[in-house]
């Protein structure tokens, strides 16, 4: 199994969680987020603002459909047809084992 | 050493952290979240949650929009997030104690833990590492 976190724009939010769910990964917890990426924030003449807001989704998920969710992410996070700076980044970490608290059941 | 990232009902922080702490394991982050389950498909469940939403919203007349909300799923619901960094030996005692204190008779919407490895730990003050920073 495997933990996507993903780091994108808060106005994506909505439009990517409909399409993951249609696509059945229904399940995601959501966490609004401040941070800076590789372009040091962002410069309005004198004053540099390196504390964006973004969005971060956390989605457990099986190892089969690493491909499925990657390409909805990269697909409806992005801006535009070309994409832009600030379009966030996916982070994918290996998860051992998962329970679900009201039956005590491993696995997603 | 693990990491445990737990995503708990909001109202079972404290039952959470006394559980924790019988165990003997007093430190953790936790955050607050929002976030949404698998899809309930379950019948006799929806209607049992149907009828104590009407309930609980009849008063003021917005239990409509809540129900179709719950129903089709879209519905994203507040909850904590708490991360435990443990040792290969307590992951399992940690991760019963969780459980534990959260299970609830709603059977959905209790959470769900997930276990993953943990590479390395330093303590800052010190520059331990491994299990002696946890």
């Amino acid at each position: 199994m495997l933990m996507v976190k993903t780091f994108i724009r808060p106005e994506k939010k909505n439009l990517l969680l409909e399409k993951l769910s249609k696509a059945g990964f229904h399940s995601a917890t959501i966490i609004d987020v401040v941070g800076r990426g590789k372009q040091q924030g962002i410069k309005f003449g004198e004053r540099i603002y390196d504390e964006i807001p973004k969005c971060m989704l956390m989605l457990g998920i099986e190892d089969i459909a690493r491909d499925d969710v990657i390409n909805i992410i990269l697909e409806y996070a992005k801006s535009g047809a070309e994409g832009a700076f600030g379009d966030g980044k996916i982070f994918i970490s290996r998860l051992e084992q998962v329970y679900t608290v009201s039956s005590g059941k491993t696995g997603l | 050493m693990k990491e445990i990232t737990a995503v708990i009902r909001m109202e079972k922080i404290s039952s959470t952290k006394k559980a924790l702490l019988d165990i003997g394991i007093p430190g953790f982050t936790a955050f607050k979240a929002e976030g949404r389950g698998r899809l309930v498909t379950d019948k006799n469940l929806l209607a049992k949650r149907k009828l104590s939403i009407v309930s609980m919203n009849s008063a003021n007349g917005g239990s409509d929009v809540l129900m179709t909300e719950f129903v089709n799923g879209t519905k994203i619901f507040p909850c904590r997030v708490i991360i435990v960094l443990a040792a290969d030996k307590d992951a399992d005692k940690i991760i019963r104690a969780i459980i534990g204190a959260n299970r609830t008779d709603y059977g959905i919407g209790d959470g769900k833990i997930f276990v993953a490895p943990l590479d390395e730990a330093i303590r800052v003050r010190t520059r331990e590492t491994g299990d002696a920073a946890l």
